[in-house]
């Protein structure tokens, strides 16, 4: 029997936009505040209450959907979806059903050594979070009881969902990543998955050679709330095998939602959705239309700030090695850096290779992102400029800029201090070197054989003679020419 | 259409209704006159008639995001049945029938 299926995934990412006030009421989102501390009638759901649209929120997703190259519909709505949960205090979330706020958009994804893919976005709404269950117990299953915080009922959400155009758990990886990057130029999310402020379930189907029928009709298993982009590709890759040694015995999917355990790297069953989930949306009757005027959604279009694709193209069309230039359009505060930085700095490679390795080496030892750098941008240029100037060797000014980390003192004083700056005096770089071939003729003799690492052995004697100060072309240099000298002293 | 009792338990079980063998029988019988009465929409022409989106007419009016004072934690769980750690205190959930989004 052939075993030959082809994986089909769909993601839905939810996105908390970083609004002031929940999207129905004016209670703050602040993160982290005590339990039950920022909450009211409404979205305690208590009767009588009506909800108010915070325009803000409205902005943002807006935003994010004309980023995403959707289309924005003039006119939505809302409306209710009904079950029952503790965490959703009136029984129904308001959402957006079959008129939602933007529809037909896609993310371009760059597969390694592939070509360009677009994944389809089916639509994007708005809606409000649920509050947060604490469980009494280890997991759902055993818990006895669990404890409601509603600060983050009614919080605004955007849910993107994608068709599911991904092939493979590194795809969906590289869409997460695109996405995540392109709504971080928007300043509408933080965006932290660990936090729960973007989250994404996804949908893993299989789908044997030859299937005609429809992707909706597979047998569809979700992978709910995985905590990063990380565990979505391990939980899907799971999902992927599971799925197809089961089909290779001949067994069913079971249509299902299922968790991902961190621990293990698998997937497992929370509740079967044989039956169909039945929300028996409605209209929300306390919301009237939502009607945007097209030029101002024009108007955002057009101040749309500089997104991802473009970002790699002017960085690869100014030089910047494509590996390199994908870190930098990736981490948004990277490329911030990066901006200041090459401002006050003409030679843009090197300041690329700094920053990517030496600079995020110790950022991540420090466990500081690019925009809490101790050492910014202003301070990494004048340390470079210390080596373009000959004062530091790139190996000394790894050091100093070590120091500069640890002491937040500038590469000039670290220098001054430490008595640090490079020997490029000729005569003195020439002594040493003088000192170091006569104590060494059997290496100088083997360079002479043709031994060429025989030099590198020397160049090595005159650093730790000059406490690594000596400008290492200087040291080359002079050897160089002290071995033709000695080799032929006619000369 | 007509409902028949796997319709009217389905319903009653999405509505977290119990409802005793008697009591199925004349619920059926008062949500098919209702439906009944409903399609009476039938009837009508609804030909170039744009489908209603909201009864009132109007446009949702956005407020500017502004905080305003929340409740104090006492207020928010002054109805709650139990507390424990400022945090409404509720029975285990069962597997089934909930969603977490
Ligand atoms: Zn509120």
């Amino acid at each position: 029997m052939s075993a030959s299926f082809e994986v089909i995934i769909g993601l839905e990412v939810h996105v908390e936009l970083k609004t002031a006030s929940k999207l129905f009421c004016g209670c703050s989102t602040t993160f982290g505040a005590a339990p039950n501390s920022q909450t009211c009638p409404v979205c305690l759901g208590m009767p009588g209450v009506l909800p108010v649209l915070n325009q803000e929120a409205i902005r943002m997703a807006c935003l994010s959907a004309l980023a995403l190259h959707c289309q924005v519909r003039p006119v939505s709505k809302f409306d209710r979806k009904q079950y029952f949960y503790p965490d959703l205090p009136k029984a129904y979330q308001i959402s957006q059903y079959d008129q939602p706020l933007a529809e037909f958009g896609w993310v371009s994804v760059r597969p390694a050594g592939g070509d360009v893919k677009k994944v389809g976005i089916r639509r994007i709404h708005v809606e409000e979070d649920a509050g947060k269950l604490n469980h009494l117990g280890q997991r759902l299953g055993d818990a006895v009881g669990s404890l409601v915080d509603l600060n983050r009922a009614g919080v605004p959400l955007i849910e993107i969902v994608s068709e599911p155009d991904l092939r493979s758990a590194e795809e969906a990886r590289l869409y997460l990543t695109e996405l995540r990057a392109t709504l971080s130029y928007l300043d509408v999310s933080d965006l932290r998955m660990e936090e729960g402020s973007m989250r994404c379930d996804a949908n893993v189907s299989l789908r044997p050679v030859g299937y005609a029928g429809s992707v909706e009709d597979l047998p569809r298993v979700e992978i709910k709330n995985v905590n990063s982009i990380r565990n979505v590709q391990r939980g899907i890759e799971y999902e992927i095998e599971r799925q197809r040694e089961l089909l290779v015995h001949g067994e069913r999917i079971v249509k299902e939602t299922r968790g991902f355990d961190d621990a293990t790297g698998q997937t497992y069953s929370q509740r079967s959705k044989e039956e169909a989930n039945d929300y028996r949306y409605f209209p929300e009757p306390d919301l009237p239309p939502l009607v945007l005027d097209v030029s101002w959604i024009e108007d955002l279009r057009r101040n749309l700030p500089e997104l991802p694709d473009a970002i790699r193209q002017s960085l690869v069309a100014r030089g910047i090695p494509s590996k390199d230039a994908e870190v930098l359009v990736l981490d948004r505060e990277a490329y911030e850096y990066w901006n200041a930085a090459r401002s006050l700095y003409a030679d843009e490679r090197t300041l690329v290779n700094w920053m990517l390795s030496d600079v995020l080496r110790v950022l991540n030892l420090r466990n500081e992102s690019f925009s809490q750098a101790s050492v910014g941008p202003r301070a990494l240029v004048e340390l470079l400029t210390l080596i373009d100037q000959g004062t530091l060797s790139g190996r000394m000014a790894k050091e100093v800029l070590e120091a500069m980390f640890a002491t937040q003192k500038s590469a000039a004083d670290i220098v001054k201090e430490r008595g640090l700056s490079q020997i490029t005096d000729v005569a003195a770089v020439g002594a040493v070197v003088e000192s170091v071939l006569t104590s060494h003729p059997a290496v100088v003799a083997d360079y002479l054989s043709g031994k060429e690492k025989a030099l590198a052995y020397l160049v090595g004697q005159v650093m730790k003679a000059t406490r690594g100060q000596a400008k290492p072309d200087l040291v080359n240099r002079l050897l160089i020419e002290g071995i033709a000298r000695e080799s032929n002293p006619t000369r | 259409m007509e409902l028949d009792d796997a319709d009217i338990l389905h319903v009653a079980r999405l509505a977290r209704l119990q409802l005793t063998a008697a009591e199925v029988e004349p619920v059926r019988r008062d949500l098919n006159r209702v439906l009944e009465y409903v399609q009476t929409l039938h009837q009508l022409n609804l030909d170039n008639i744009e489908p209603t989106m909201h009864v009132s007419g109007l446009r949702a009016i956005l407020r500017n995001d502004s905080v305003q004072p929340s409740l104090t934690v006492e207020e928010a769980l002054r109805n709650a049945p139990e507390v424990r750690e400022a945090m409404f205190v509720v029975p285990r959930i069962m597997g089934e029938g909930g969603e977490d989004e």
